[in-house]
């Protein structure tokens, strides 16, 4: 058996040298999906916080912590800033709850901000002793010294850089009101925000206080203090690694059937030598095995060049990549073998199971018709109808199962299953389709029917080289539809205002209702109260922040006449979920600024986005709007965003029609900062830091009474294109990927085939036909494959996106094809693929001149 | 006639290909037995069905009817794998050309069936070269079928059929593709190495000076054979009708 | 005709005694064509008399010696660049016989046959056990000899198919 597996992996050795071009093919299939996985995984086991780092950046040595609730009540809004400073006594009652040998330290955490002229920062201060025996390992000084007396702090190397301070600066929180001296850097645990602390002996009023206690027995509960021990929950973090050998293995299966029509053509090139192995006295077994072994080879070094890419790709990434992708300050990219062993495992097997379906049937072909290098037709079953059928409608039912509604592992398998299904049914159609070639072509020219013809007749070879390619324009066909359909939905979502671009921030004033519990009943809200100006100060620190951006302020509306004014329903089930956010929808006079802020051309293409008249339309009708708010609004022109979810609802009226409704408008409530392009990243981080501190000023401020109404600002940062043509990385890299990739496999198919078309060109040439014909019927023959590709490939990638979009009740996305995308494979795909084979049967024909006739002698 | 077990036994062999209308019978009623060591050269017209008759002995096919023995053992009481291992062990076969693993060279190419059968590389490497010697090649060992002439090739190929214990040899045309030169040394070494090895040879020719040199000629005539080689029979049989 | 020619060939390379040329002659010759003196000799004699060779006086043990004319030059080189081919076909008793076997038909036909090709293959095999002969001459003899009798075989091959062809045309009928 050992030296049998040897001489099989001498043929693989063999055959990859006389064949690079397949092997390489091979080896990158298997290496793409490796290396992606390969950063995904040490991207997850980067992120992981091992249970030990995370108890000990939030507990230092401590075992347990406790922190003062006071009397505050259970379901209180805001328990912590609540609670107050404890007593004496409460502090007497923590230390008699605990054994006698246990340590505690007492901290105090409070929240305080600095403004300098161009930026405000809130943070919080701590006097956590950073010396002490139980915080250790929490907080690590880098540069100078702990702070030791009141006037003295440390602060984090990343506030350090925010502020521009250093070692020996000062500067004056607002509510300590004196000032700081800074005398040392602090590094921060890994996870901890950057902007996070200050330490100080002094904390501001009203702070937080927590204890660490340092006991092995535990703590039971204390009267006015809530303990918490430190959980950590392995299993979710596990399971990312997991998940992303579940990526790979849904890239390699793709990859597989590449992978296995490559090593279809390599049997079908290679019956001679199988029929040899089979008269020598090779088992049917055996000869599977000493094919399947080549895959073998080709898989370990793809999935070796594959894990090698990843991991020096993960290396070569940038702190700040790494911060993003992770959502953590990570030290550096944390590479295990373990983690990559698995990856590894499933290369090497895809590659394998993929050379071993051709390897089976080629080694079940009979002695003798291997040994003629005979290969009979294989007629398509018909029941490869229904398979395909069947094919499709299990991928249905698996998406409809798994939407990514329900998150739970079992139903992720369910989805990534139903979208890899209808490549299998792919699989299945297209020696079908590669069969009815024969006979289309009858009635075209001789290069076209030749093509066909020769395409039938070498059926299973054809067919694996469409799979194949089905694949490749598959996968690119589904993402691109899957992102044009959920894209605008995820943008809004993360934009909180739909439509607002990445080139603009919205700072408003809005009335929110503190509810008197977290239970109480919202009553149905009618028209808003008038909103106050924006606080002017606010307005400078937008325009600190983006110098080159326009502070345009907007019209709202009030109503002056009362009754006329649209009531709007709100969802007693949202006014729940985002009691923070939502209350009632903006109204804005749409002044031709307003139109030019919101993204109006996509809010129209959009089915949740309704116009009704042009401003200066007839008479103002009707509109019935479905959607799970049923709003009725008896007014015309409105461009309207109803996305409820995340953003305030926000209604445009064209001035005319506020003219007409009698309305008053008052510029007040809501500025826009306006840029030429894009914020950059700087300007972002500034935003983001006014934004946070704007929440962290209201929550300053106290929790407001239950039961009233409070005026709530806040900031938003328009995020990220909305249009669906923004999308050209994201093209561009499917369609060259694409043309790539199928190009390999055609390559493969026609360079394989190569030794059958010469001969057929050699009797072509025979008969008077000019070269240029006979190089066409290459041609010809790339361009059948990526067509029939693309012909099988676009409807089966289509329907379980179509699905999938219109099922999914978590992501009510418009099920909407990237037309662009499509057009890239359909049309540029088959033109791109058949130049290049033109110009290499061109560039072939020219540097080695065909003899005229081969003698065929087989 | 001796008593020993015939290295070759072909019983009652019927073939045919296809049915019905299309049916071609290839083989009816065929016996043959081949003594160990005997050269026995098999002659007929093309489509006679004399390389159907090697392929059977190979068990690279099965008959439609009748039964074949190598040595002992009925071809037919054996599986797919079973027949692999007796043309690792006991039959070697030399076809007209493109004998060779092109990715393997001369001597991995020998050393094939052992490897295939377990043998360890190196004992297989020596016993691969020792058939290289008896076969007479020239030159080194480790070239690839690509760089060596086309009787070069052939020699190589009839190392691999002798390599082990074999105890038949079956060949079919291997001289077909080699210039009468090459073609009579290939023949020449075949037949020497029928008498030092003491191997079975069944070769398939429609050359009659490749023929002669088999201790019997064989023809296969109507799908069945008719020896060539002892005419006496046939004269006896005109004597009787004569009479 | 044939051994007048190569006694020209003979000559043309330089003068000799009639017994040299018989010598001369059987092993040029690959031993397959025996010859006497006689013979050689009357051949010579009529070679003098169309004036292709001369005599060129006497040898040391007294023999006639003879040499090549310009006539005799221009007569070896038309016979060595003439191919004899015999335009009417083979009336040997092989040929004869054969074509009887054939119009006797059926399994006599065909048991004639094979009795001739046993025969021919038994002849083959008998010169292959003799073994090469040695030196080039006689092995591309040899050769010839044996070519001649696989086309005797190839052409029995072909009355046997003309005979089956029959068989079944009459077994039709």
């Amino acid at each position: 058996m050992i030296t049998t597996l040897r001489v099989g992996l001498r043929l693989a050795r063999r055959e990859f040298r006389r064949q690079p071009g397949r092997a390489a093919l091979v080896m990158l299939m298997i290496a793409i999906p490796t290396a992606g996985a390969t950063v995904s995984s040490v991207m997850s086991r980067t992120g992981e916080w091992s249970g030990d780092a995370q108890r000990r950046a939030n507990l230092g040595t401590a075992e347990s912590s406790a922190s003062f609730i006071g009397n505050t009540p259970p379901d209180g809004v805001y328990p912590g800033l609540a609670s107050g400073e404890p007593t004496d006594a409460d502090v007497q009652r923590l230390r008699d709850a605990l054994p006698p040998d246990a340590r505690v330290e007492i901290e105090h955490t409070g929240i305080d901000r600095v403004r300098l002229p161009t930026a405000a920062l809130s943070f919080t201060v701590s006097d956590a002793n950073l010396k002490s025996h139980l915080g250790r390992g929490r907080y690590r000084v880098t540069e100078g010294r702990a702070p030791r007396s009141r006037g003295e702090a440390a602060i984090s190397t990343d506030v350090a850089r925010i502020l521009k301070l250093h070692i020996g600066s000062s500067v004056t929180p607002e509510r300590l009101a004196h000032p700081l001296k800074v005398v040392g850097l602090v590094s921060l645990p890994q996870g901890y925000r950057a902007t996070d602390l200050v330490f100080t002996p002094d904390v501001p009023p009203r702070a937080q206080t927590t204890a660490l206690i340092s006991t092995p027995l535990g703590v039971g509960d204390v009267p006015g203090w809530g303990i918490s021990g430190w959980q950590w929950n392995k299993r979710s973090v596990t399971s990312d690694v997991l998940w992303s050998y579940v990526g790979a293995a849904v890239g390699l299966f793709v990859v597989g059937v590449i992978v296995a029509a490559a090593f279809a053509l390599g049997a079908r090139r290679q019956l001679r030598t199988i029929g040899l192995l089979s008269s020598s006295g090779a088992s049917p077994r055996v000869v599977a095995a000493t094919l399947a072994s080549q895959g073998f080879v080709a898989g370990a070094a793809g999935s070796l060049v594959g894990i090698g890419l990843g991991v020096v790709g993960v290396r070569l990434l940038p702190h700040h990549a790494l911060y993003s992708m992770t959502n953590q300050d990570v030290h550096g990219p944390v590479v295990r073998v373990f983690d990559l062993l698995p990856l590894a495992i499933l290369g090497v097997a895809a590659a394998t199971i993929a050379a071993w379906f051709p390897a089976r049937t080629a080694s079940r072909l009979p002695t003798l018709q291997a040994l003629a290098s005979r290969r009979p037709v294989a007629i398509p079953r018909r029941r490869t109808w229904f398979w395909s059928a069947g094919a499709l409608a299990l991928s249905a039912a698996l998406i409809v199962y798994g939407d990514v509604a329900k998150d739970s592992a079992a139903h992720r398998l369910a989805l990534v299953a139903g979208f890899v299904l209808p490549l299998a049914a792919a699989l299945w159609v297209a020696p079908i389709a590669v069969r009815w070639l024969e006979t289309a072509f009858t009635d075209r020219s001789l290069a076209w029917r030749l093509a066909g013809r020769s395409l039938a007749r070498n059926g299973p070879r054809s067919a694996s080289v469409v799979g194949a390619a089905c694949a490749v324009v598959g996968l690119v066909v589904g993402a691109t539809t899957l992102v044009a359909s959920w894209d605008t939905q995820y943008e809004d979502a993360v934009s909180r205002v739909p439509f607002v671009r990445d080139n603009q921030a919205l700072l408003e004033n809005s009335w929110q209702y503190q509810p008197t519990s977290a239970n109480e009943s919202l009553s149905e809200t009618s028209a808003p109260p008038a909103v106050p100006d924006v606080d002017p100060s606010l307005v400078r620190q937008l325009h600190a922040a983006v110098p080159r951006g326009k502070v345009i302020p907007l019209s709202a509306l009030v109503s002056s006449t009362g009754g006329d004014l649209p009531q709007y329903e709100v969802d007693r089930e949202d006014a729940t979920l985002y009691s923070q956010y939502s209350s009632s929808p903006i109204v804005s006079m749409a002044t031709p600024e307003l139109l030019a802020l919101f993204d109006v051309p996509a809010a129209l293409r959009r089915r949740d986005a309704i116009v009704i008249e042009p401003p200066d339309g007839p008479t103002p009708r009707r509109v019935d709007r479905g959607g799970r708010q049923g709003t009725f609004i008896h007014v015309a022109a409105i461009v309207r965003s109803d996305k409820a979810s995340l953003g305030l609802p926000r209604i445009l009226l064209s001035p005319s029609f506020v003219d007409r409704l009698g309305w008053q408008s008052r510029f007040s409530g809501t500025v826009a900062l306006v840029a030429d392009t894009a914020f950059t990243a700087n300007e972002r981080q500034r935003l983001e830091l006014l934004e946070s501190d704007i929440a962290w000023a209201q929550d300053l401020r106290g929790p407001p009474a239950p039961g009233t109404s409070y005026l709530q600002t806040s900031l938003t940062i328009g995020t990220g294109p909305y249009r669906v043509t923004n999308h050209y990385p994201v093209r561009a890299i499917g369609f060259g990927g694409s043309c790539v990739l199928v190009l390999a496999v055609v390559a493969v198919g026609l360079v394989l085939n190569a030794r059958d078309s010469d001969d057929e060109r050699a009797v072509l040439a025979a008969t008077g036909v000019v070269p240029r014909v006979s190089r066409n019927v290459g041609t010809r023959k790339a361009a059948l494959i990526v067509m029939t590709a693309t012909a099988i490939a676009i409807p089966l990638a289509l329907i379980p996106v179509a699905v999938l979009v219109t099922t999914s009740d978590n992501h009510p996305a418009v099920f909407r094809v990237d037309w662009m995308a499509l057009a890239a494979m359909a049309i540029g795909l088959p033109l791109v693929v058949s130049a290049a084979t033109a110009f290499a049967g061109y560039a072939r024909d020219v540097m080695r001149p065909r003899r005229p006739v081969l003698l065929l002698d087989d | 006639m001796s008593e020993q077990t015939p290295a070759l036994s072909f019983v009652d062999v019927v073939k045919r290909y296809g049915q019905g209308a299309t049916e071609v019978r290839a083989l009816t009623d065929l016996s043959l037995d081949v003594a160990p060591g005997e050269f026995v050269a098999v002659m007929g017209a093309s489509g006679s069905g004399k390389s159907t008759l090697l392929h059977l002995a190979g068990g690279l096919e099965d008959p439609t009817a009748g039964r074949v023995f190598i040595g002992a053992t009925a071809l037919d009481e054996l599986d797919a794998t079973g027949r692999a291992a007796l043309r690792r062990r006991d039959v070697g076969i030399v076809f007209q050309r493109l004998n060779l693993i092109p990715t393997l060279t001369a001597i991995e190419n020998v050393m094939l069936p052992l490897e295939l059968d377990g043998v360890a590389t190196r004992s297989a490497r020596e016993r691969a070269s020792e058939a290289l010697a008896r076969v007479e090649l020239p030159g080194p060992l480790d070239r690839y079928p690509d760089d060596l002439s086309g009787g070069e090739q052939q020699r190589v190929a009839i190392a691999r059929a002798i390599v082990g214990e074999r105890k038949l040899m079956l060949a079919d045309e291997p001289t077909g593709a080699l210039d009468s030169v090459t073609g009579d040394k290939v023949i020449e070494l075949l037949a020497s190495l029928v008498t030092t090895t003491g191997c079975a040879l069944v070769l398939v020719t429609h050359e009659p000076r490749y023929a002669s040199w088999a201790d019997r000629i064989v023809r296969v005539r109507d799908g069945s054979v008719v020896d060539e080689t002892r005419p006496s029979t046939i004269a006896d049989e005109i004597e009787a009708r004569g009479q | 005709m044939t051994v007048r020619g190569v006694l020209l060939s003979l000559l043309a390379e330089g003068d000799r005694h009639g017994y040299q040329l018989k010598v001369d002659f059987e092993e040029r010759t690959g031993g397959l064509w025996p010859l006497n003196v006689g013979q050689v000799y009357t051949t010579l004699d009529r070679m003098l008399r169309d004036d292709a060779v001369v005599e060129r006086g006497k040898g040391d043990a007294d023999q006639r010696v003879f040499g090549i004319t310009e006539t005799g030059r221009r007569e070896l080189k038309e016979w060595l660049t003439t191919t004899p081919v015999d335009s009417t076909p083979p009336r040997d008793e092989f040929v004869m016989k054969v074509l009887l076997a054939v119009q006797l038909g059926g399994k006599e036909g065909l048991a004639l046959i094979d009795l001739q090709r046993a025969a021919l293959l038994a002849e083959l095999q008998r010169s292959r056990r003799d073994g090469r002969p040695r030196g080039d001459v006689a092995a591309l003899a040899n050769d010839a000899f044996l070519g001649r009798i696989e086309a005797d075989i190839n052409w029995l091959d072909r009355c046997e198919a003309r005979l089956n062809e029959q068989t079944k045309a009459g077994k039709k009928r």
